[in-house]
């Protein structure tokens, strides 16, 4: 199979969903041609931002890292460490090396040091991990960018992602959840630092693609708590869908993004917190942002859903050492 | 393809590669040749 763009090379992608096929050379242009687009057709990013780009060790948020410092914006990384045995030292090592390999050093924070490692969050928070570590993560994005003036968030969420999130959202008819669901969350009043996903028009078939031609070394295990996450199930549906009619997926995302979306129009008139760009949890109360009672941090509770979380894990971790004692 | 269809894995959840290179479904593989079917999917 030929290249269809520069019709002299072997082909090295094979893109179904865009009717195409790409030597390297032609598949690095058009996989940030869809970045850039992506970008430019939401407002994600402007030249002047200073990005705080979150890496995990994975593809997705490398690959963003990647592009994001080749189209010339100014990055620094963040990677929150789970504490999760021999997984996370293996993630980090990922991120640290890639990093040097473009002359940069990442923020690393530790959860073991900030007294809520995943697993043992896991444990004592009667919560699903995965929504556990979002909550966690998110904190640690908002606090780091607006500590360090950093005027966006990004992270490496892409099309696969979002699209499962969305027909988990539609299949629960969650519609809180659907008024929060867009690539750009904007900032707010009280330190709330705005988000955005700019990988949001392309797989992740497309981005392991570009990853590996790019000869960028990430993570290839999942992450072992992660194994019973619903979004799999979800994402097992839609490719399905997407082998039988390749293009479904961006179809329908497209589709829930347009502003003429009757759908979307009520889900951000029914929550008008979206307006202010909240990205909380489902316990969040009704009513204006405050700060949070016991870290400042932006929250519609009287304590931020990471500091209530984090009080749970240190009461677990003394009732055992009480009954250690006795 | 016929290869991962044998293998019960779909095409949208992989990358195959043969040493640095990536492989389309359409490529024939020599018996006996060696590559990698790398899973895409990520969840959480």
């Amino acid at each position: 199979m030929k290249c269809k763009r520069c019709r002299k090379a072997e082909a090295a992608v094979d893109l179904p969903s865009h009717h195409s096929a790409f030597c390297p050379d032609c598949f690095f242009v058009f996989f940030r041609r869809q970045v850039a687009e992506g970008i430019r057709k939401l407002r994600l990013l402007s030249p002047g931002d200073r990005v705080l780009v979150c890496v995990s060790g994975g593809k997705d948020s490398l690959v963003l890292w990647d592009v994001l410092m080749d189209e010339g914006y100014e990055t620094e990384g963040l990677h929150i460490d789970l504490g999760i045995d021999g997984y996370s030292d293996r993630s980090r090592e990922k991120v640290l090396a890639f990093a040097a390999s473009r002359g940069k050093t990442p923020i690393v924070v530790e959860l073991a040091k900030e007294g809520i490692p995943i697993p043992e969050a896991a444990r004592c928070v009667k919560m699903q991990e995965c929504a556990i570590c979002g909550t966690v993560k998110r904190y640690f994005f908002n606090r780091i960018a607006a500590e360090g003036k950093f005027s966006v968030v990004a992270t490496g969420h892409n099309l696969d992602d979002e699209t499962a999130r969305l027909l988990g959202n539609l299949l629960h008819w969650q519609r809180d959840h659907l008024a929060r669901q867009h690539p750009s969350l904007p900032g707010g009043d009280g330190g709330l630092v705005r988000k955005v996903k700019p990988l949001w028009r392309v797989s992740e078939v497309e981005t392991a693609a570009y990853g590996f031609l790019k000869g960028i070394d990430y993570v290839t295990e999942e992450c072992p708590m992660s194994e019973d996450a619903t979004s799999l199930a979800y994402k097992e549906a839609l490719s399905r869908i997407e082998d039988r009619m390749p293009g479904t997926r961006i179809v329908f995302y497209k589709g829930f993004l347009d502003p003429s979306n009757p759908l979307r129009e009520r889900a951000v008139a029914a929550a008008p917190f979206v307006a202010r760009g909240a990205e909380e949890d489902a316990e969040e109360e009704a009513g204006a942002s405050r700060a949070c009672a016991s870290c400042g941090a932006p929250t519609y509770a009287s304590t931020c859903a990471f500091c209530r979380m984090r009080s749970r894990v240190r009461e677990a971790r003394e009732r055992r050492a009480a009954r250690g004692a006795r | 393809m016929d290869i991962l269809a044998e293998a019960g894995v779909r095409p949208t959840t992989v990358i195959v590669t043969q040493g640095k290179n990536l492989l389309t479904k359409d490529q024939r593989v020599e018996d006996g040749a060696t590559i990698d079917v790398l899973s895409v999917v990520s969840g959480g």
